[in-house]
């Protein structure tokens, strides 16, 4: 059985304050989190994040997701269910525990730049259950 | 094992017709899934009349094609998407709304299109159409492919 209590959930920030730069976060994976399973992106200000962000991602030193990679793809509003808003990264191992994050603001029409603040959630586990590992 | 690659195509002017190639890494086996995206600016005075309409808007064609060995293998006509925290805030609105063209939406997470291409070469050539009539807008086209290595 996966129980809630048994998901590790971590949260990581990365403040952008200037337009159209690259912004690195260097984040260390809780010592026993084993296995990465979901991931989503927040921000205090969505439509900054959702219109100019992108993004690469790389744990344990893997490439997660590609340089240029949509915010908005990563993103889920209040009409997602609770339980299906993070994103499935399969049973990735956490390997050293080095979470990288390089965050890329583009100016867009729609929105003006004022500084904002993108949040990273990290779902993980101690250990796969047999029906975790089924699905690996 | 799988890989991820994304290619921007730049978008200057309304109608532009661009061919382009996208290179794949020289290990690529076949593409098993991909994504579209655009995001135009909404000009002030179409967002109120883009809005009203359900969801979608046009903003381009794009066809994907893998040459020699097999001809068009994707096609799509690339939509407008309201953002999520647009939707979001629509899904709020009393129930009664349904009669204004607005949806109560369920939500899920944006998914690619699974695909079965085997590829000989590495090169993909694209070609796209803009759509959008009105205003002159630049924006960027991303295309997600998700390799198989």
């Amino acid at each position: 059985m996966i129980y809630k209590h048994n998901i590790i959930k971590e949260r990581f920030d990365i403040k952008i304050t200037d337009a159209n730069q690259v912004f690195k976060g260097e984040f260390e994976h809780d010592k026993n989190a084993h296995y990465v399973t979901g991931i989503i992106l927040t921000s205090d200000k969505d439509d900054l994040m959702f219109y100019r962000g992108s993004q690469k991602i790389q744990i344990n030193d893997k490439e997660l997701f590609p340089e240029d990679f949509e915010s908005r793809l990563l993103m889920a509003g209040l009409n997602v269910a609770p339980d299906n808003r993070a994103i499935s990264v399969g049973n990735l191992e956490t390997g050293n525990g080095r979470i990288e994050v390089w965050f890329k603001d583009t100016d867009h029409g729609a929105v003006k730049f004022t500084p904002y603040r993108v949040s990273i959630y990290i779902f993980s586990v101690v250990e796969l259950c047999d029906k975790q590992g089924q699905g690996a | 094992m799988k890989k991820q690659i994304v290619h921007i195509v730049d978008v200057e002017r309304n109608g532009q017709k661009i061919q382009f190639q996208i290179k794949l890494p020289l290990n690529a086996e076949k593409i098993t899934a991909l994504k579209i995206t655009a995001i135009p600016q909404v000009r002030k005075d179409d967002r109120k009349q883009i809005e009203s309409l359900p969801i979608e808007n046009e903003v381009g064609w794009l066809w994907l094609r893998i040459p020699e060995k097999r001809d068009v293998f994707y096609s799509e006509s690339v939509k407008r998407i309201l953002p999520i925290y647009n939707l979001t805030i629509t899904n709020h609105k009393p129930l009664d709304d349904f009669d204004h063209g607005t949806f109560w939406t369920q939500g899920k997470i944006e998914e690619f299109f699974s695909i079965n291409v085997p590829i000989k070469t590495n090169i993909v050539e694209g070609f796209y159409i803009d759509r959008i009539t009105t205003g002159n807008q630049k924006y960027r086209l991303r295309i997600y492919l998700t390799l198989e290595i």
